[in-house]
């Protein structure tokens, strides 16, 4: 697997092979307006929307190839630098080893550099699409080196990666139609795939062990907290002896995951989310699991997902009791959760209202980010209720990668009630309005200059 | 905040702070300054620091990289991290009355700084 990836959210990716496909006159061209992003391990080339040119922007070709009016092009130009965005040029050839074909190359080379001095800041390229394949060049920002080895994932009913591993007609159809049953191509699906578990707790414990016995290549768990006499009910793996010594609840899980799957890494970061070093490990995830307590770091987690195209699965427990009651142990009303699971591209948490800037604001009493307090829960006997929400959650994260679930695709949101054991999908979608889905949907890296470009444009 | 406080401000920062980094993101513009001093005692002495312009919010925010110790040694109280355009920051409150008609971007940024100044 090589370091650099394009990432097609959910949606742009259908409307995409949609008109790369159609048959024509000639040779249809998609354009993606993209930005990019940098990891300790990856550059990643994130594909915010399509543009698909219009029948009389094409000009008369000789080749097998598409040309296009120069009144298009600077058109296009001109929004990728109002956008901030970088171009790229996306075409079809089928096929199971897609190739530029000579005239594909030499346009590259012409044409890339002269985008890259109109947006030197982000990433340009031209792409050919196969039906399992994909070839092409990239120009990353400040080099002149077209990138040949490139990879790229599409969001759809499960995460697709493209070029396929190469496999027997058997071992594909199994894939295709058994995904649960250990293949080759599902062990190396999920052997292949990072996961991120924000808090190691509760719930978080369930999601991290069964992850690796799933046999999930890597395990990033993410919590700054200890084991202690409260806490090691909820958690589990925790022992008495772990409480006594005041363990690391991530030292705890390394060590239980290394005896039961010494194959799967799992690496503990000792943060809390949204730290830097917490971030930085997040952007390299193949998928983000956030078990947590408090909406403000739901948002955060849900605007990295987004940002970076990675899919997120959020799970949470609460225990109401009757606010109004003037009784000192009021009874609890229900036993309420929810798993929701998010697709680039797709329903995010505010298109549905469950995240919103009124309960954010309530979370603080209205106060505002510094005034949000570390919430510690009463130790209460929840943890087979959060093994519920923990096992659905993995099955997302596998369904994710392996794409079980089949024609229906995956359910954003369920809720859980523990009262009755039942966990109900609800129908959600995703909504044209959200602001936040237009903001940060792979919206990638900020691109820091010292020129200041359209401040009045942007605020007016 | 109005477009023209907005301009003004940028304008003001960009003279105090030459280094000024600047980006646009989801509708806010964002400013990075480098060499911003805390009180004097603080430790660390100077830090990164980040102004967010949002032309829907009344007064700009600032936040830092670093959260300092007060002159007293002391970890000060809410000041939590914020994750803004993918990066990590420490948000913290202070009590500015803002004027955007009066105030100088110089008297914004101190005026915030001065918060670490209190040992609590
Ligand atoms: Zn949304």
């Amino acid at each position: 697997m090589n370091n650099l990836q394009i990432r097609i959210p959910k949606g742009v990716g259908q409307r995409l092979f949609k008109e790369v496909i159609r048959h024509g006159p000639r040779e249809p061209v998609v354009f993606g307006l993209v930005t990019h992003a940098s990891t300790a391990t990856k550059e990643i080339v994130l594909v915010r929307d399509i543009r698909i040119p219009p029948e009389d922007a094409y000009l008369p070709s000789l080749g097998h190839g598409a040309r296009w009016s120069g009144r298009y092009m600077i058109d296009l130009l001109n929004e990728a630098t109002a956008t901030r965005c970088g171009l790229l040029i996306f075409h079809f050839h089928g096929g199971s080893a897609v190739r530029m074909s000579s005239d594909d190359s030499e346009s590259a080379r012409q044409l890339l550099p002269k985008f890259q001095v109109i947006v030197p800041n982000r990433p340009h390229g031209s792409v050919v699409l196969g039906t399992h394949s994909v070839a092409g060049a990239i120009l990353l920002p400040r080099t002149d080196r077209l990138e040949t080895a490139f990879s790229m994932r599409q969001f759809d009913k499960r995460i697709l990666d493209w070029p396929m591993p190469i496999a027997s007609k058997k071992e594909r159809q199994l894939f295709e139609r058994q995904p649960l049953v250990r293949g080759r191509l599902t062990a190396a699906a999920i052997s292949a795939s990072r996961v991120a578990v924000v808090g190691q707790s509760g719930g978080g414990t369930h999601v991290s062990l069964q992850l690796a016995q799933h046999g999930f290549g890597e395990i990033w768990g993410v919590d700054d907290d200890y084991v202690d006499q409260g806490n090691r009910f909820s958690g589990i793996g925790f022992g008495e002896k772990d409480a006594a010594a005041g363990k690391r609840k991530v030292t705890v899980l390394r060590r239980a995951i290394s005896r039961i799957a010494p194959r799967v890494r799992y690496v503990g970061l000792k943060a809390r989310v949204p730290e830097q070093v917490a971030i930085d490990a997040l952007k390299q995830a193949d998928v983000i699991v956030g078990c947590v307590n408090n909406l403000h770091a739901r948002a955060d987690l849900q605007e990295i997902a987004s940002r970076y195209c990675i899919p997120y699965v959020d799970i949470g427990l609460i225990l109401p009791t009757d606010q109004a009651s003037p009784e000192e142990f009021p009874p609890v009303r229900a036993i309420s959760g929810n798993i929701f699971t998010y697709v680039p591209g797709d329903v995010c948490m505010w298109c549905t209202g469950f995240l919103s800037e009124e309960k954010l604001a309530g979370e603080t009493l209205g106060r505002g980010r510094p005034y949000l307090q570390t919430k510690h829960g009463a130790d209460a006997h929840v943890l087979s209720f959060n093994g519920v929400l923990a096992s659905q959650a993995v099955n997302d994260v596998v369904n994710l990668v392996v794409g079980y679930v089949g024609e229906t695709g995956p359910i954003a949101y369920r809720k859980y009630d523990g009262f009755k054991g039942s966990l109900i999908p609800c129908d959600v979608k995703r909504s044209e309005k959200c602001m936040m889905c237009s903001r940060n949907s792979a919206a990638g890296d900020a691109i820091w200059g010292t020129r200041i470009i359209s401040q009045l444009s942007t605020v007016a | 905040m109005s477009p023209d406080t907005i301009s003004r401000f940028v304008s003001e920062i960009q003279r105090e702070h030459p280094g000024m980094l600047y980006t646009e993101d989801g509708g806010r513009i964002l400013l990075k300054l480098g060499g911003v001093e805390f009180p004097r005692g603080c430790v660390p002495a100077v830090t990164e620091a980040l102004v967010v312009l949002d032309a829907t919010q009344p007064k700009p925010r600032l936040l830092v990289k670093h959260k300092p110790k007060t002159p007293g040694s002391v970890d000060p109280r809410n000041v939590n991290p914020e994750a803004i355009a993918g990066d990590s920051w420490f948000g913290f409150s202070y009590n500015i009355a803002w004027d955007e008609s009066r105030h100088t971007a110089r008297q914004f940024v101190e005026g915030a700084m001065r918060r670490f100044a209190k040992d609590e």
